[in-house]
């Protein structure tokens, strides 16, 4: 069992693609800072962009829309929650399809990039990388994805 | 913020539809519109032959590797080609993960793709 909290760190910004940078950039520090490795620090990088990037660009409907995101980090493991006002309703099918089909791609026999949609290409990187994600879209279509990620001997390397 | 990324341009001996693009710093949805200008510019100004140089490209996004295929595809289309060196283990690991290793063109010394050419 974990005998320490999680460390917190949650973030709201304006739903512009400008704030993604300086976010994916800063998280990647906090893990550096408190001891992960480069590597896994980098590829937690890599999904905060992605999940950020995805929220802005397909869960943004109006102007002024805010985008919550929260980071647990545990001793062994990080975990992002991003949370946003909901898209139109064919990118959130979309969304729904890109999180829940994960086994889709691996029936092609074809290159992995000519079978997907370019706009599900950051959520399939993000799939690889992280071991579990959760979609949640509630009544007003606000949407939350969680992702975790644990850190092993791979991320080391 | 935008992130920042410089592209440095290099001639190639005895190769006049040739160049080198150094990529410098991180691609991602906030400045592939800048970079698709400049490597555009180059293709439709008859330089049909690029190196990308990725040494000093420390991050590269989704979005970015969308545009490099788009890159790579329309180098192609106008008979020649975008040949990407010294790619690092990071990045390198993120065109493996959307299965683009096959579809780029990756070499891992200069010299060699320059000979490709």
């Amino acid at each position: 069992m974990e005998s320490t909290k999680p460390y917190k760190i949650a973030l709201s910004f304006p739903g512009n693609l400008e704030y993604v940078s300086p976010v994916r950039k800063f998280i990647s520090e906090i893990l550096i800072r408190r001891s992960f490795s480069e590597k896994f620090a980098y590829r937690s990088e890599v999904i905060v962009d992605e999940i950020c990037t995805n929220a802005i660009c397909y869960g943004c409907k109006s102007s002024n829309a805010i985008i919550h995101f929260t980071c647990f980090i545990h001793e062994d493991r990080i975990e992002f929650e991003i949370k946003d006002e909901g898209g139109k309703s064919e990118d959130l099918n979309r969304l729904k399809v890109a999180v829940d089909d994960p086994k889709e791609r691996q029936k092609s026999t074809l290159s992995p990039f000519k079978e997907m949609e370019k706009e599900c290409l950051g959520l399939e990187i993000v799939k690889m990388l992280s071991e579990k994600i959760d979609l949640d879209i509630d009544e007003n279509n606000v949407t939350t994805i969680r992702i975790e990620r644990k850190c092993k001997a791979v991320d080391n390397l | 913020m935008l992130s920042q990324i410089e592209l440095q341009y290099e001639d190639i001996k005895d190769k006049s539809n040739a160049k080198i693009i150094r990529f410098v710093g991180d691609l991602d949805a906030t400045n592939v519109e800048k970079v698709v200008e400049k490597v555009f510019s180059l293709l439709n100004s008859g330089i049909v032959n690029i190196v990308a140089d990725f040494e000093r490209l420390r991050y590269v996004n989704s979005t970015g590797l969308g545009i490099l295929l788009h890159f790579s595809k329309s180098a192609k289309e106008k008979g020649g080609c975008f040949k990407i060196v010294n790619v690092n283990e990071n990045v390198y690991e993120i065109i493996e993960i959307i299965g683009a290793t096959t579809l780029l063109e990756i070499y891992d010394e200069l010299d060699e793709v320059i000979n490709s050419l």
